[in-house]
């Protein structure tokens, strides 16, 4: 439909003038880096945590060899892509997601509210509560991988913020508190 | 057997912190990449284009902004809207913004010759462009209902509601109190109606949502006043999350009105308004229409089958268990006679709490009396 014919005041013969203004969109840089640092070090925390601690092997030994999934912001990063081999291990992918095949995303519907769990103001199950992320991909191996994130984190954080980044801060053995986070945190910063 | 009930609500109604940030997604789901935001002179001098750009950041959307100077703006937001490429719109404000908002779609999609066609309710069955309404006041609910007057031409379609409505404090502008009292009791009078009239158990859950977010806020909004000056901005501040709510329970409202048109309190209030338009300042539309709501339970007390029911929104679990169930109609009429009670207490001048105070007549109240009394439908249980 074009703009030629469209010559009536539809209101009655006002003239009246309309400002306008454009909004290009705008680039958080800030956050964004705050947020690849948060990711990159996540991912190899999960790498780490795999083949250190108990809990989260088994839950990546349920899942199928070869599967992939990624964590990340809508609509354009940035992401942690974290992968299970044809040998069974677990490495950190990186943050690329193209020419990747993904089997599951799990995406927070904006980088700010991705931002708010990284920043500890909002646990993962309250973001998922409030509707903040979707799931592309199995559903149960959604929540496998919610589960890993919980431990990981626990791994990672000091008691007081893991609670509040976690929905119930769980009651582990004392080699699992002290020797395997050391451990999840001597790999996670050397990469293996 | 199990009824056959229909209620249709195609908006997605975002409420809460934050909710800003789920547009950008929303809007992709739509497959809109290029907002044209109309908005009004109190809202961009209040900086909430600027909370729509930081909803906006780092997700590669474009908004073009549209302030409203005049109601004559239409032909110049067209020409904007076709020339720029813009695929979707936004409705920053209330009132006058959402109705424009709903015209240009109208235009854009029809053309604008159709907004020229006779006077008369139009039915218009072909889909619009996404349209997304981010209220900045509480209204009546005529904002999200599926209608829209422009010219005096009156245009219904359920594709006219809009697509989304996101609801924060954060775009809660400052609100006088006689505006907050028109749109909680006009909120109240059509989900009470909704919630005691209707059979389908769709409408009785918004009916009920709404009369709770009501009851909820607007006690303490009519309390507390609305304060301008910067000394009293966090007074402003903890105003926005109630009119927050209040604005939800209006466009709850408004998605009932749409698929209940011919509400008897809402023809009714109109009556009322029409007989009393000697006293614009004493009576307003949510106040005609709540004086008819009382009214129309007084007559129909034996025939309401959702009256006694009506008192769990109205109050709470424990006062609603705490009435035996055959006083519970007359309570929950009780509670809403109670409510006007208390809200006349707060406005300066006093408020007429029956028909009868507000000057109409038992001869009037009679020839209205097909509006103040139900009938139950033809094989309803």
């Amino acid at each position: 439909m074009g703009t030629d014919g469209f010559h009536i005041h539809i209101t009655g013969g006002k003239n009246a003038m309309t400002d306008f203004m454009e909004i290009p969109p705008a680039r958080h840089y800030w956050k964004r880096w705050y947020l690849s640092c948060m990711l990159w070090f996540f991912g190899r925390a999960v790498q780490a945590a795999a083949r250190v601690d108990d809990g989260v092997r088994s839950e990546f030994a349920a899942m199928p060899d070869n599967f992939t999934f990624c964590l990340g912001a809508f609509p354009a990063g940035p992401c942690m892509v974290v992968g299970k081999d044809a040998g069974g291990r677990v490495r950190h992918l990186g943050s690329a997601i193209a020419d990747r095949t993904i089997h599951l995303h799990l995406m927070f519907k904006h980088p700010a509210l991705l931002f708010r769990v990284f920043a500890f103001r909002e646990s993962t199950p309250v973001a998922n509560a409030r509707n903040r992320l979707y799931v592309r991909g199995d559903v149960p191996r959604a929540c496998a991988v919610v589960r890993i994130m919980d431990m990981v984190q626990v791994f990672l954080l000091p008691k007081f913020l893991a609670k509040r980044a976690v929905k119930r801060y769980p009651a582990w053995s004392l080699k699992r508190r002290t020797l395997d986070r050391a451990q999840v945190y001597v790999r996670a910063f050397a990469g293996f | 057997m199990t009824a056959l009930h229909h209620f249709l609500c195609r908006t997605k109604t975002a409420f809460g912190t934050h909710a800003l940030a789920h547009l950008p997604f929303d809007l992709s789901g739509m497959h809109a990449r290029k907002p044209f935001v109309i908005t009004d002179q109190a809202a961009k001098d209040a900086a909430l284009h600027l909370e729509l750009a930081r909803a906006c950041r780092d997700t590669h959307l474009p908004l073009g902004l549209a302030i409203l100077t005049d109601a004559g703006d239409l032909e110049t937001l067209y020409h904007l809207f076709v020339d720029k490429g813009y695929d979707s719109i936004m409705a920053l404000g209330t009132g006058q913004v959402v109705q424009t908002a709903k015209a240009l779609n109208l235009a854009i999609c029809h053309g604008p010759e159709r907004l020229r066609t006779p006077a008369g309710a139009e039915q218009l069955n072909n889909p619009l462009l996404p349209l997304v309404y981010i209220p900045t006041h509480p209204e009546t609910g005529q904002d999200t209902a599926g209608e829209t007057l422009f010219s005096g031409r009156r245009f219904v379609s359920p594709n006219l509601m809009p697509d989304i409505a996101v609801i924060t404090a954060d775009t809660m502008l400052g609100t006088p109190g006689a505006a907050v009292l028109d749109s909680g009791l006009s909120s109240l009078a059509i989900c009470c109606e909704a919630f005691a009239f209707s059979h389908s158990p769709f409408a009785r859950s918004y009916a009920s949502a709404g009369i709770c977010l009501v009851m909820d806020t607007l006690l303490p909004l009519a309390r507390q006043p609305d304060h301008k000056d910067l000394l009293c901005q966090k007074a402003q501040k903890n105003r926005q999350l109630p009119l927050a709510k209040l604005a939800h329970a209006a466009a709850i409202s408004g998605y009932i009105q749409s698929n209940y048109p011919d509400l008897k309190t809402r023809q009714a209030g109109a009556r009322v308004m029409a007989v009393r338009s000697d006293q614009p300042a004493l009576l307003s539309a949510g106040l005609c229409m709540v004086l008819a709501l009382v009214q129309l339970f007084e007559n129909s007390r034996h025939t309401c089958p959702w009256l006694g029911k009506l008192l769990l929104p109205l109050t709470d679990t424990d006062h609603y268990t705490g009435v035996p169930g055959p006083e519970q109609p007359d309570e929950a009429v009780r509670i809403i006679r109670q409510l006007l009670h208390v809200l006349a207490e707060t406005v300066p001048r006093g408020m007429p709490q029956t028909l009868e105070e507000a000057g109409i007549t038992p001869r009037q109240i009679s020839e209205m009396s097909d509006l103040l009394t139900y009938t139950p439908p033809q094989g309803a249980p």
